[in-house]
Parts: structure tokens; C-alpha cells; sequence
């Protein structure tokens, strides 16, 4: 029982319905396995990120196959996203049911059969089914539950290990783009589906990697006991919606991640249209930030797992300094000191996503992790697809692209005090427990 | 005397008329895509060497969509800096008009949404190739041609008809393989022509089979499979050496703990019931 500051939050802000978080009972290996396990999580992001944000490489040849207009083809990604937000939902009790190794294998198959039902789509229709919602479902099932078994694994190092396996977001989407234009090139849209459909079992190899723990100390195997689970998953859920530092946690998330996404549509036609930047020279900004983030997430993955260090209050600053840049982007004048802004951003983006999932395990625990995950994936994803929309009508009638800017640093600043709120809310909670 | 007479008088008059109504040169001059402030195209008024100070140059523009508007130039030359200065330009003397240029460009055509080849399924229904060429003027002519992957081979010009169908505009010309076949696989060629010059861009459009894609399918999926192959007899291993290491008792059923540990969370939550009875 080695206490160290956050293990006292965690334990100390669980339900008292529930028994004490389960992280005291396992012994996480901390290293071992688990850097397997890193690796795996890696692939599952990499798959999962890159073919998401490399979906604007497939609008065109889908276009003319099926003889339709961009704003219809659109529609694919933005079902594609919406099945990522649909399977947070859906992965929580598969977990709890089934397991996190069965739940990622499923999702990998189950992303790949639709995708390989897409080669074959006779229509647009079966097309946003099966390349849309199913693969999108079968993507997101893998990818929430990947940082949960990332989570049973590492105790001490779980910031650096969370941190660690998002960088294969960014590797992934460097990768896939350039192989999804290739394997158009080469063999066609239908050709192109049925060949990730098969890259997308390779999800169910990941899945195999990522061995229950009880594995690692087999000693524990005997207990087994199906009548207590159905009653600790209704407990599990009433406990969570009663979780109020976990409810402000999703308002936050929701907030910030939609202000964060609508600054990072924006910066490029901020960058073309009022700095008057060349359209050759203006997505290098999105680059510099990818770059600088890359490096970035081994820092932050670093210092989020010092013991002296406040990991949620670390994570609070990290969002107010990312809202205080975005404040500065507007005020840019000339591609050198928005380039310069940007890898500043970029910067603090390594103590964002990956952090983000890792502060979460701190808030709600170990045995509600997954479904806690589950939970503000649905609600991220409604909010990131209902905002880019309403702030392109503000843009529109405008015609500046500096408003999102500004609405994007409006949302980033409100995201971050939430943040802060979090850990007034948690004080509260320690220092009158209901 | 008096024919000498009347000869001069309608020799006189013939001139008059003549330099009146001096019929306006014309003259073509080519911009390029490098025409800039830095590197400009002169346009001179041919007729006009050295004005007198009485005359009165003037200069009207007409642009490529056909709308003629005057000009604030008053001397005999200018600079044409951008692609974008196409058009007739007549140069006035004294109202009069004494000469015209055109100001010709050809722009690079272009085939949209394709690099340097673009690959179809053989049974493919109305595949396009689109050429455009915006900002020539004057008008492009098209001419779609077919080049065989044979070494040596020559273009043959296209036409509607068969299996293929040209539908062109003034900037755009769409080639159309109405079903595609095996045997159009070549290189097609866009050819853009006007007085300025001609130029072309080529794509080489493959022809594959629907199942072209079926060999790194299954290439990929039997990498998968093998792989957790290895991943699971290993585990089933490493897992038995560790059971046979720990205790004699865990070894009997070797099926019943694999399925209880595929369920980590339900695992857990017993164990830590388990952990709070004893507590209590």
C-alpha cells in the first residue's frame, strides 16, 4: 500500500457504494508486458486516427464513382466519427461483459468486415453504412478500451505509457494518408476498402497482445462468480452519472475539445485568407504543431507521472496555456510569428490528448475507467460534430475565419477553468464525503 | 491642262481619303506564365512613331469575356504584367483607330483529380477524364489523343463514338469511357491549342481487374492470422509454465481459468469484493 498524492484522490473520491478502487488489488507490472501492450495501443491509434483524418483523400474518387457531390461524400467521415462517439457507448458494457482483449479483437473484425463490405457497396447509401457507421463503430470499440488496458498495466508510469501510445495518432495519420492515395492509385475504390479491410485485422492482432493481466500473477485465477457482476454494472453506472467531478470532467472535455477542433479547421483558411499566405506554405503551420506535439507527448508523458506533480492541475494549466495561444493566433501577422505560435501550441498539445485519458483514470478510478472513457467519447463526439457546423455559419456571414478563432479560444478558456473546477470540486468531495 | 488639272485633284483626294481611313495593322503578342511586373510584355502602337504634340493617342481594351473599355494609357507603349491583361487592344491616334494587338495566353491544361495515372476496374461504367485549361484566350481547341504503352508508338486522335464520348466546353473537355475494357488501358492525351502555341498533359489510365486488390488482401490477412496463431500458443505456453510453476492445483483445468481471465473487469470487481468481506 505505497500512497502516493493521486492514489489518495482516487481512493478518496470513489463512490462509497462501490469497494475501493481495484488499483490496490492488481499489482500493475508497470513495465514488462506492458510495454507490449504500448506497442499495441500504438497500432490501434495509428490505425484508427490515420484513417480517420485521411478520409479527405478517398472524396474524390468517391465522387465520381458514385457520381455525387462533395457536400453528400462528406457524409461518410462525418458518420465515420459519429460511429466512434456511438461505440464509447457500446464498448463500456462489452467490457465489463466481456473483457478488453475480446472488445478490441471484435471491434478490428468488425471494422474489417464493413470495410470489406464497402468494396462491394452498390450505392451511396450502403456505402455510409458500411464505410461510415460500421467501420466507425469497429474502429471505436478498439480504441476506447486500448488506453483502459494501458491503464491496468501502469500505475507509476501511466502518464508516459498513455502518452506514449496516442503518438501513434500522429505517426498513424503520416503514414496512412500517402498509403491511402497509393492504394487508390493503384487498385481503385473498391480495391482500396477490401485492402483495409484487411489492415483493419490487424486491429484483432493487437487485440491478442493485450493478455489480461491476471495473467501476469496467475496465483489469483480462482475467483469466479457471474450473480455479482450484473448488480456491480447497474451500481457502476448510477455511480458514475452521481460522479459530479466526473460530470464536470465530460462538460469540460466537451467544451474544450470542440473549441480545440474548430481552432485546428481554421488556422489554414485564417492563414490563406487574412494573412495571405500561398496555399502551399499554409497547412506547414498544421505540420509544425504535429511535429512539435510529437516530441512534446514523451515530455508531458514524463512529467505527468512525477509524484510531486498535481497530474490534474499539470493537465488544467496545459489547457490554459493552449487557450491563451489560441488568443494569440488571431493577433498573428505574418507566417513567421503564426509559424512561431503554432509550435508553442504544439507544445503544449503533448499535455493534451494523451494526458486528457490519464486524468480521467485519476478522477473516477480504475473500475469505472472504461466506462468513464466510453461515456465522454459519446459526449466529445456530439460535440465536435455539432460545432464545426455552427461556427461555419458565424464564418460564412462574416466572411473571417479569425471568428472561429476567437469562438475556438472562447470555448478553449471556459474548457480549461472547468478544468480547474474539477479539482475544487474533488477538494470538496474529499473534504465532506457526502 | 485641264485632265493634268483634275488628275491632281482626285490624286489629292484619293490621299486624303486614304490617310483618313489608314487601314489599322495588327499584330499578336504572347504572354506566358512567367509575364510579371518583373518580367513584362511591351505593347507598342505600331502606327504612331513619334507623335507630334497636337496628337492624341488613345487606347481601348476589350477583355477576354467581350466587354471594351477605355484605357488611361496616353502614351505609345505599355507594359502588359499579368495573365490576367489578355485581350484586343487598339491603339487610337487622333481618334482613329491605327492599330490592334492581341494579347494571347495559353494556360497549362490540367486533368482533374488525377497525378500521373489514374487506375480503373475493368466492367467500370462512365469513367472520366476531364481536361481544363482556365485563362487562354483566345479559346482553346481541344484534342483528346491515345498513345498505346507499346515503345515507339504514335497518338491516334479520338473522336466521339464506340466506347468513348468527348463532350467539350470552352475551358473544359471531358473524355468519357463509357465501359471501361482491358484494352483501353493506355497513355490519353489532352491537347489545348490556340494562337498562342499548343501544349498537353497526359495520363496513363490502367485498365485492372476487380479482383487485382484480392492478392494483398489475402496477403495481409494470413499475416494476421499467423500472427495470432503465434500469439496465442505462446500465451497458452507461457501461461502453463507459469501455472505449473506456481502450483501443482492450477494444471487439472486448464480450459475454465482462460475463459474467467478473459474477463479482467469482472475479475477485478470480484476480487475486490472479495478484498471487502474480508475487510469487513
Amino acid at each position: 500500500m505505497g500512497n502516493q498524492a493521486d492514489d489518495v484522490i482516487e481512493e478518496d473520491l470513489n463512490d462509497k457504494n462501490l469497494p475501493p478502487s481495484s488499483d490496490d488489488d492488481v499489482s500493475s507490472p508497470d513495465g514488462g508486458w506492458g510495454w507490449v501492450i504500448v506497442l499495441a495501443a500504438f497500432l490501434v491509434y495509428a490505425i484508427v486516427f490515420g484513417t480517420l483524418r485521411c478520409q479527405s483523400v478517398l472524396f474524390v474518387p468517391i465522387m465520381e464513382s458514385f457520381e455525387t457531390d462533395f457536400s453528400s461524400v462528406g457524409w461518410v467521415a462525418a458518420i465515420a466519427s459519429s460511429g466512434i462517439a456511438v461505440a464509447g457507448i457500446l464498448s463500456a458494457p462489452m467490457m465489463t461483459r466481456f473483457g478488453h482483449r475480446p472488445t478490441i479483437m471484435a471491434g478490428g473484425l468488425m471494422a474489417a468486415v464493413a470495410s470489406i463490405s464497402a468494396s462491394f457497396a452498390p450505392n451511396m447509401i450502403l456505402l455510409d453504412v458500411t464505410a461510415g457507421l460500421l467501420t466507425g463503430v469497429g474502429l471505436g470499440m478498439s480504441f476506447v478500451a486500448s488506453p483502459v488496458v494501458i491503464g491496468f498495466y501502469f500505475k507509476k508510469r501511466r502518464a508516459l505509457a498513455t502518452n506514449l501510445a496516442s503518438m501513434g495518432a500522429s505517426v498513424g495519420t503520416f503514414a496512412l494518408c500517402p498509403l491511402n492515395a497509393h492504394l487508390i492509385k493503384e487498385f481503385a475504390l473498391p480495391g482500396h476498402f477490401l485492402i483495409f479491410g484487411a489492415i483493419y485485422l490487424n486491429l484483432c492482432v493487437c487485440g491478442a497482445l493485450m493478455r489480461p493481466l491476471s495473467l501476469e500473477n496467475s496465483k489469483r485465477d480462482h475467483m469466479n462468480g457471474e450473480g455479482i457482476e450484473a448488480d456491480s454494472r447497474k451500481v457502476l453506472w448510477s455511480s458514475l452519472f452521481r460522479h459530479k467531478a466526473f460530470i464536470v470532467y465530460c462538460l469540460s472535455q466537451v467544451v474544450f475539445v470542440a473549441g480545440f477542433l474548430v481552432g485546428q479547421l481554421y488556422i489554414v483558411p485564417f492563414a490563406e485568407q487574412e494573412l495571405g499566405i500561398s496555399k502551399l506554405k499554409a497547412p506547414l503551420v498544421v505540420s509544425i504543431m504535429a511535429g512539435t506535439e510529437l516530441f512534446s507527448r514523451i515530455i508531458f508523458g514524463f512529467l505527468g507521472d512525477f509524484k510531486r506533480i498535481n497530474r490534474l492541475l499539470m493537465f488544467a494549466s496545459v489547457l490554459l496555456l493552449l487557450a491563451v495561444c489560441g488568443l494569440i493566433i488571431p493577433f498573428t501577422d505574418s507566417f513567421a510569428s503564426l509559424a512561431a505560435v503554432a509550435a508553442v501550441t504544439g507544445l503544449f498539445q503533448g499535455g493534451f490528448s494523451g494526458i486528457s485519458i490519464v486524468v480521467l483514470a485519476d478522477i473516477v478510478g480504475m473500475k469505472m475507467y472504461g466506462t468513464a472513457l466510453g461515456i465522454s467519447t459519446l459526449f466529445n463526439g456530439i460535440g465536435t460534430l455539432v460545432t464545426p457546423p455552427l461556427v461555419g455559419i458565424a464564418v460564412d456571414t462574416t466572411g473571417r475565419p479569425s471568428i472561429a478563432l476567437f469562438i475556438s479560444c472562447g470555448l478553449l478558456f471556459l474548457g480549461a477553468i472547468l478544468t480547474f473546477a474539477i479539482h475544487v470540486v474533488m477538494k470538496l468531495q474529499r473534504e465532506r464525503p457526502n | 491642262m485641264n485632265w493634268v488639272f483634275i488628275e491632281v485633284v482626285l490624286f489629292t483626294l484619293v490621299i486624303v481619303q486614304c490617310s483618313s481611313q489608314v487601314t489599322a495593322t495588327s499584330e499578336t503578342v504572347v504572354l506566358s506564365s512567367t509575364t510579371s511586373t518583373n518580367n513584362p510584355v511591351l505593347v507598342y502602337c505600331n502606327g504612331v512613331n513619334e507623335p507630334g504634340s497636337n496628337d492624341n493617342i488613345t487606347w481601348e481594351y476589350t477583355n477576354a469575356t467581350g466587354t471594351s473599355r477605355m484605357l488611361s494609357e496616353t502614351s505609345s507603349s505599355f507594359n502588359l504584367t499579368s495573365t490576367s491583361d489578355v485581350g484586343e487592344y487598339t491603339c487610337n491616334l487622333n481618334g482613329n483607330p491605327v492599330h490592334n494587338i492581341t494579347a494571347a495566353y495559353l494556360a497549362k491544361p490540367t486533368l482533374e483529380h488525377t497525378q500521373h495515372s489514374v487506375t480503373f476496374n475493368d466492367g467500370d461504367k462512365k469513367r472520366k477524364l476531364t481536361c481544363t485549361c482556365v485563362g487562354s484566350y483566345p479559346a482553346v481547341t481541344f484534342e483528346w489523343s491515345r498513345r498505346s504503352e507499346d515503345k515507339g508508338a504514335l497518338p491516334v486522335t479520338l473522336s466521339s463514338g464506340g466506347n468513348i464520348t468527348i463532350e467539350t466546353s470552352s475551358e473544359r473537355s471531358v473524355l468519357t469511357f463509357n465501359k471501361l475494357k482491358y484494352n483501353m488501358q493506355a497513355y490519353y492525351e489532352c491537347q489545348v491549342m490556340n494562337s498562342a502555341g499548343n501544349q498537353t498533359v497526359e495520363v496513363h489510365v490502367r485498365v485492372k481487374d476487380r479482383l487485382a486488390a484480392l492478392w494483398p488482401f489475402l496477403g495481409i490477412v494470413s499475416e494476421v492470422v499467423i500472427l495470432i496463431i503465434i500469439i496465442f500458443t505462446y500465451e497458452k505456453r507461457s501461461k502453463k509454465a507459469a501455472a505449473k510453476a506456481s502450483r501443482g492445483a492450477a494444471t487439472d483445468d486448464a480450459e475454465t481459468p482462460l475463459k474467467a481471465n478473459d474477463e479482467t473487469g469482472t475479475e477485478l470487481r470480484n476480487r475486490s469484493s472479495a478484498n471487502n468481506k474480508d475487510n469487513c
